[in-house]
């Protein structure tokens, strides 16, 4: 009798042991964890600017001197600026050979297509 | 026997370790107290002298607010808002001169110089900092992220060689205003001072919109825990206060179409040889300012150069909303369209017409009441109707018919028109400073000389562009009124702002109230348009494909209180196409030479140096935009120009 009330309060310690020690290990990731919001922050605000940076540096390739002394270059010579006649806007883009009907929410942002014949292209 | 003493012994050790164990006991007491003390009594004295050793705040700084660029203004482009200022940051490294060796300061300066660029002159300016008794001084402003990197590396090897603390150099992070498109919309936006108000901490505009929208531009500084420790250099803890950024604005200006003015005009005021010029772009329809172009240029970022020399300080100012001057020859079309409005109120009132504009005029015959110098045309012409005036914009013709309008409906009827339909007198509420409200005189009032501002002759000069005073954007929001159809059209720079949040906190919506009837419009942007077509004036503004129309102006500058005959500003406003117009566009071209230039001839006449300008913009900025073209074949009013040429032969032949 006295063996069995030992066997089950070793097994409930067992259990409670396991149990604890679970506890304790998911604190301790949490801890971990926790630790390291303020280094993540740090470097995710690092990427930030440095992201800021790469922006700018892109923006001041891309800007509309650079782009217009570009389009005054020999090569690009060809092109010209469609009329907006000529672009053909397509609301929503679907698979051409598809059987499946699109099912779900609809696209709220449809994507407009501009085809290449629009720049440069003889009609 | 030997026992006795040793029990007597034991008794003495006892009362010593009894008295030894109370003084311990005692002071282990005053210990506790002192520890009580220190830790309970004086806890916050001691909190904060520690605070003071190991931890400080610093500002958290905030991004002030940026300006956006316009979006999709064409359904061929995919333009999404652009940042026409960007705050990068940057830093500023400071010194601790205490906590540097003698030994050290050479080494630091000799390593430092070529990272910075610095030359002699800034050499001895820094040395002489690494000598005062301080703990910060601060050796240099706006560095880069990759100069820090650089700097970070070498101290860090040179500060464990020299045992100096690893904190000796620290840098502050600030942000910087920064210009993606350099020079573009240097005038209008402006920048901030590189120094901030010492209280507040601030940024300090230099003008333009950084100026005018300062209070929502700026944000609120927060505040962040930095902790240090002999052994550790400075170390950032965590933000005590969250910093509060600034409203972003997002401008009507649309990056292209500002690339496309601001080549042009510069183009044309060197073809011109002037002294500056500006190129105002608007949409009829909204009264957004797509462009506002000025050369020459203002570069925020070098804006210490420009306020440091005179010279350069008049091309920080937007000319065209700052500087009035006389209009001349393009307040024709609106002397026009007032008399015509005339005509109107008095077939309301069921009288006779004040003028028919189809019958044949004879200008010598004009009287000008009032004038000790009678008014002269430049043409030799004779006979005129109204298309024919505003071709070869006669003077005497337009004073003649508003002399006949205040001789029936008043000088305060005339002068409400002016004021109420066109808006002289009175400012456009663009959201710039320094906007000049113009001048219109008052009749029964006095300039300041005691003259009265409205005499006799006063309305004859009115209808020519004399005696009143109006800004580039008053006149283009004037024609903006012709060209929309009879609408009060009111120029913005601003479409919407957003706070930190992103929510909208303003959003423009153009008004628009009728202050013209359509019909008349219509008839002056008939007769304008012959001013563009062969035989015009302004034959030069030609946009291939489109129909167009417009007026020039060349007005003698006011120099020393009299007209200078050798000063001009030539000026020539337009829209395009000519019906359901898209976009006006004003175009002034600041004190070109009066001397002819060789191979180019007299440049001083708007016709001649701003209509090609207004020309050469409208044609890009409508193919950029991919209007179809309203005149595909240029046979617009071919037949309507020919019978007005032979009409005009036939009345004034020889």
């Amino acid at each position: 009798m006295n063996g069995k009330v030992m066997l089950r309060m070793l097994f409930c310690l067992a259990v409670f042991t396991v149990y604890l020690y679970h506890i304790v290990h998911k604190q301790n990731t949490l801890n971990h964890l926790s630790m390291q919001i303020p280094k993540e922050t740090l470097d995710l605000k690092v990427i930030e600017e440095q992201n800021v940076r790469l922006r700018f540096l892109i923006d001041s390739f891309e800007s509309p001197d650079h782009l217009m002394q570009l389009a005054h270059s020999p090569q690009y010579a060809h092109l010209r600026h469609p009329i907006s006649t000529e672009v053909l806007h397509i609301a929503q883009g679907s698979p051409l050979h598809s059987k499946e009907v699109p099912q779900g929410p609809k696209v709220l942002h449809p994507f407009k297509l501009h085809p290449v014949l629009a720049v440069g292209a003889n009609r | 026997m030997q026992a006795e003493p040793t029990h007597r012994v034991r008794i003495q050790d006892k009362k010593k370790l009894v008295i030894v164990a109370f003084f311990v006991f005692c002071l282990f007491s005053l210990l506790i107290l002192q520890f009580f003390k220190i830790q309970v009594v004086e806890c916050d004295k001691w909190q904060q002298k520690a605070r003071a050793q190991h931890q400080f705040t610093i500002a958290e700084p905030f991004h002030r607010g940026v300006f956006y660029s316009s979006g999709n203004l064409s359904s061929i482009h995919e333009d999404p808002p652009q940042a026409l200022v960007v705050d990068l940051p940057m830093f500023h490294v400071y010194v601790d001169p205490e906590s540097l060796t003698e030994s050290s300061k050479e080494p630091m300066m000799n390593a430092l110089a070529p990272i910075m660029g610095w030359n002699e002159q800034m050499i001895s300016k820094v040395r002489k900092e690494f000598d005062k008794k301080s703990r910060s001084r601060k050796i240099a402003t706006w560095i880069t992220h990759e100069h820090k990197e650089e700097i970070e590396t070498w101290w860090k090897g040179f500060a464990r060689r020299c045992k100096l603390p690893s904190n000796a150099i620290y840098f502050v992070q600030d942000y910087k205003r920064s210009y993606p498109y350099g020079k573009m919309l240097g005038q209008v936006l402006h920048t901030i001072r590189e120094d901030k108000d010492v209280l507040t901490h601030q940024a300090i505009p230099t003008g333009g919109l950084e100026y005018s929208f300062n209070q929502l531009l700026q944000g609120k500084e927060g505040q962040r825990l930095m902790l240090r420790s002999p052994k550790f250099s400075l170390d950032r803890g965590d933000v005590l206060q969250l910093p509060q950024n600034g409203h972003d604005i997002y401008l009507t200006i649309h990056p292209f179409i500002q690339a496309i003015a601001e080549e042009e005009i510069e183009r044309g005021v060197q073809l011109a040889q002037a002294k500056s010029g500006w190129a105002v772009v608007m949409d009829v329809n909204t009264g957004d300012i797509l462009a506002m172009a000025q050369y020459p240029f203002f570069y925020p970022a070098e804006y210490r150069k420009y306020y440091a020399d005179p010279s350069l300080k008049e091309h920080t100012k937007v000319k065209a909303i700052t500087d009035c001057y006389e209009p001349g020859s393009m307040l024709k079309p609106l002397s026009l369209a007032i008399a015509l409005k005339a005509n109107k109120e008095r077939e309301l009132r069921g009288e006779k017409r004040l003028f028919d504009p189809e019958a044949k005029v004879d200008v010598g015959k004009i009287q000008l009441p009032g004038r000790k110098v009678p008014m002269k045309d430049t043409s030799t012409a004779r006979f005129l109707n109204m298309n024919m005036a505003l071709q070869k914009s006669s003077n005497l013709y337009i004073a003649g018919v508003i002399q006949k309008v205040v001789d029936t409906l008043g000088e305060k009827w005339y002068k409400e028109q002016l004021e109420e339909v066109f808006g002289f007198g009175k400012k456009t509420g663009i959201e710039l400073p320094s906007e000049t409200a113009g001048f219109l005189p008052s009749p029964g009032k006095c300039y300041p000389n005691g003259k009265l501002q409205w005499s006799v002759p006063t309305p004859g000069c009115l209808a020519i562009g004399y005696n009143l005073l109006a800004n580039g954007v008053q006149m283009l929001r004037a024609y903006a009124v012709i060209a929309s159809g009879g609408y009060d059209i009111k120029p913005s720079l601003v479409k919407k702002i957003v706070n930190a949040d992103n929510q909208v906190v303003y959003e423009r919506t153009p008004s628009r109230k009728l202050v013209l009837d359509s019909a008349i419009t219509d008839r002056v942007i008939e007769a304008m348009k012959f001013v563009t077509k062969n035989d015009g004036l302004a034959a030069r503004a030609d946009i291939p494909g489109f129909t167009r129309a417009g007026k020039t102006g060349t007005s003698e500058k006011i120099r020393g209180g009299t007209y200078a005959k050798n000063v001009h500003v030539a000026t020539f406003i337009g829209f395009t196409p000519a019906k359901e117009a898209k976009i006006a566009i004003l175009v002034g071209i600041d004190e070109p030479p009066h001397a002819p230039i060789p191979g180019l001839g007299a440049m001083y006449f708007g016709g001649k140096c701003a209509a090609p300008v207004f020309g050469k913009i409208a044609t890009r900025v409508l193919q950029y935009l991919g209007t179809p073209p309203d005149d595909p074949d240029h046979t617009d009013m071919v037949q309507e120009v020919k019978t007005l040429k032979n009409l005009f032969w036939q009345w004034n032949k020889r």
